[in-house]
């Protein structure tokens, strides 16, 4: 059985404790895994059981709008429809014991946004630059479009600045950020300090010089020879006005370095939890168990791992199919050319089940071993994708509650 | 026309986590199969090849792999190398410009940079000629007769086709927006490339699938080829067996734990067909490729995915 009873009701508790005490949930892990699907879920989990949430995405796809019933999503919080929060509390496990009825909370409101990349990059510097003048000079230079969308780092830079400036603005109890879909998933942990080295090097030191004009100074020396090369492939025109940038951007290293020694501070406190999340398959468990490690090499709070759409071993089915009771009893309801087709699409159809459960089980072993102490949450596939509002809310008892399904 | 396997340059898209590493490789054997020189490239991507196929490592260079196969990983880093070495021609000039640290700050700040020359090198190898051998010296056949690339998930993928407008925007004019003119001229042939895009039967990719196509037409720099559904239940129950399923259900007698099954399943598989019915409206050529419950995917099923994969025209 590859949903172990026990284990699993013992990771949902822990799970809960999560969504109830943390003030930031990040969810990691590679694309395609239901990540944002999770998230809208914790997120909805944590609203039905009266803490304020957020759930931010980057995923320009819309997943987050259509899980949780919204036609789009901008850049600022957005509510969700309450009836779909009081829904979910339905769902929940009641407080037991000699707590009464009435101690269960209030649900409190749920919101989501997007984030926008550009937007959010604007909304930063206005927020950090030192001074107005600056902000705008930065904002109308061609080349902050490229900083702030096309840079390696960027998006998981603007959503570990965003995610922090949120959590610590008093609005919400807790948020949840759906981590932007990489590569490689290290590349979420990385990008801060890949961002803040580009911007502490010489380039900008140089630049920063204002003992003579710029272009002056970068016709000497060695650097003066490589740009007079470099302008073979890229044009003199567009140098010129890169160093105009680059001689903004100095000032803006202070600030940026302040907010990033913030977030990381946040990432790396017990405020926070990071959630790995998985599909059963072999391929993306590899990526998830090495993600799992490297948050714990960089002592950053690995808190639990979901793994998603998994095959539950259809036991019943599987007696019945071996008994040989099935061809008899299909005899007897259906004629016989049409009872001996759908003995073996039966047949066939159990066998599925099982072969693709035990192929996922058999992949889960290795990642239990590679998790160590953190919680390991399994959620069965259901027979539909989960796209609209209230499947979601089916998913929420399997996440931190008691599933009756 | 010219049938898209005629086609020299093959790239593989998708968003994350539906097959496009599977279906790279089985077009690549299909195309190995059929006697083709081929290149099989990963972007910048941890090797994945080296298990599906059974084969050695694959490295930042181009190397024998099999017979008519090949293989390389465009890594950024080698391929601006190799990109500038191209431009520049001296391996001391090259030292001037990227071993300069201030310089490749600067060049970090190019758009589409890595894009550029990570597509300048598949240009390059494109545009090869097959080394000359015999008296007479080769004529011009390619070094490869045919390519496959299998790209990154769909944002990194769509940066890979935009290098010429997000340059050309940035830069406006210069040799790099130059190159990428040459590029377009490959690219953006139809009798030479097309890109195929991989998905799987449910909703969410369906939706991004619509997105990626739309946005690879608004881009307009490669022709799209088929659509490859990736992961598709083998359908068991049709009109016949449903019926009779149905009548079964109505007098179940013990059989309810098998009943449940069947109808799980032939719930996923009206599903699957619902969105496989609305790739179709796409118009565009579309593949099936059955699900495989075995992990990890192994040399064999690629080779029967690649099999599968010649009914690409």
């Amino acid at each position: 059985m590859s949903i172990d009873v026990a284990d699993t009701a013992a990771a949902r508790e822990a799970m809960r404790a999560i969504v109830m005490t943390r003030k930031v949930i990040v969810c990691v892990g590679s694309g395609g895994v239901g990540k944002t699907t999770t998230a809208a879920t914790l997120g909805l989990a944590a609203a039905a059981a009266g803490r304020s949430t957020l759930v931010i995405t980057i995923d320009p796809a819309r997943r987050l709008a259509n899980a949780l019933g919204l036609d789009h999503l901008s850049h600022h919080p957005q509510a969700v429809d309450p009836a779909l929060v009081q829904m979910t509390a339905t769902v929940l496990p009641k407080p037991v014991g000699e707590q009464a009825i009435d101690e269960a909370p209030e649900p409190a409101p749920l919101f989501a946004m997007m984030l926008d990349l550009k937007a959010g990059w604007d909304d930063m510097l206005t927020r950090t630059a030192p001074d107005e003048a600056t902000a705008e000079k930065i904002l109308a230079n061609r080349f902050y479009k490229v900083l702030s969308t096309e840079l390696p780092g960027a998006h998981e830079f603007i959503a570990c600045e965003h995610l922090q400036h949120l959590a610590s603005s008093g609005r919400f109890d807790l948020v949840v950020l759906d981590t932007p879909p990489t590569q490689n998933a290290l590349d979420f942990l990385d990008a801060p300090g890949r961002i803040l080295g580009m911007l502490d090097n010489e380039a900008l030191r140089f630049v920063a010089d204002k003992s003579s004009s710029f272009g002056a100074r970068f016709l000497e020396g060695a650097t003066g020879r490589a740009q007079a090369i470099i302008a073979r492939f890229t044009g003199a025109e567009m140098l010129d006005e890169l160093g105009d940038f680059l001689g903004l951007l100095k000032d803006l290293y202070a600030p940026l370095t302040a907010r990033t020694r913030d977030f990381v501070a946040l990432l790396a406190s017990e405020a926070t939890g990071f959630v790995v999340v998985t599909a059963p398959q072999s391929s993306v468990l590899a990526e998830a168990a090495f993600f799992a490690e490297e948050l714990v090499r960089r002592q950053l709070p690995l808190s639990a791992a979901v793994v998603n759409r998994l095959t539950t071993v259809p036991t019943a089915a599987m007696a019945v199919a071996a008994s040989g009771d099935m061809d008899a009893v299909v005899a007897a309801r259906v004629a016989a050319a049409d009872g001996a087709l759908l003995t073996a699409a039966l047949d066939q159809a159990v066998n599925d089940e099982v072969r693709a459960a035990r192929a996922e089980d058999h992949a889960l072993t290795d990642l239990a071993a590679r998790l160590g102490h953190a919680p390991t949450v399994r959620l069965p596939r259901l027979s539909d994708a989960v796209h609209d509002a209230t499947r979601l809310v089916e998913l929420v008892p399997w996440l931190v509650g008691r599933p009756t399904g | 026309m010219v049938e898209l396997s005629e086609r020299q340059i093959h790239f593989v898209t998708g968003k994350g986590g539906v097959g496009k590493s599977l279906v790279a490789c089985a077009l690549a054997t299909r195309f190995v199969d059929e006697g083709h020189r081929t290149l099989l490239c990963q972007v910048n991507a941890r090797d994945s090849h080296a298990q599906l196929l059974g084969i050695p490592a694959v490295s930042d260079d181009v190397e024998v792999a099999a017979p008519n196969l090949w293989t390389v990983n465009f890594s950024p880093t080698q391929a601006t190398r190799e990109y500038a070495l191209m431009t520049l021609k001296l391996e001391s000039l090259y030292k001037a410009v990227f071993e300069n640290r201030v310089m490749r700050t600067f060049l970090r700040f190019v758009p589409s940079m890595n894009e550029l020359t990570m597509m300048g090198k598949l240009w390059f190898h494109a545009e090869e000629q097959r080394e000359k051998a015999g008296f007479f010296g080769g004529t011009d056949l390619p070094r490869f007769d045919r390519i496959v690339v299998d790209c990154p998930s769909t944002g990194h993928a769509l940066k890979l086709f935009s290098v010429s407008r997000v340059l050309t925007e940035a830069v406006r004019v210069g040799p790099m927006v130059e190159k990428t003119r040459q590029m377009q001229t490959v690219f953006g042939d139809v009798r030479r490339s097309a890109v195929h895009v991989v998905t799987l039967p449910e909703e969410l990719p369906v939706n991004e699938t619509f997105e990626l196509l739309e946005k690879l037409r608004a881009e307009g720099t490669v022709a799209v080829g088929h659509v490859i559904v990736n992961e598709v239940v083998p359908r068991l129950f049709d009109a016949r067996t449903s019926a009779a399923l149905d009548t079964l259900a109505a007098h179940p007698a013990g059989l309810e734990s098998v009943i449940a099954v069947g109808r799980r399943r032939r719930g996923r598989e009206q599903l699957e067909a619902r969105e496989i019915e609305r790739v179709r409206t796409t118009t565009l050529p579309l593949l099936q490729v059955p699900l495989i419950a075995d992990s990890p995917l192994t040399p064999v099923h690629v080779a029967r995915v690649g099999r599968l994969l010649k009914e690409l025209r």
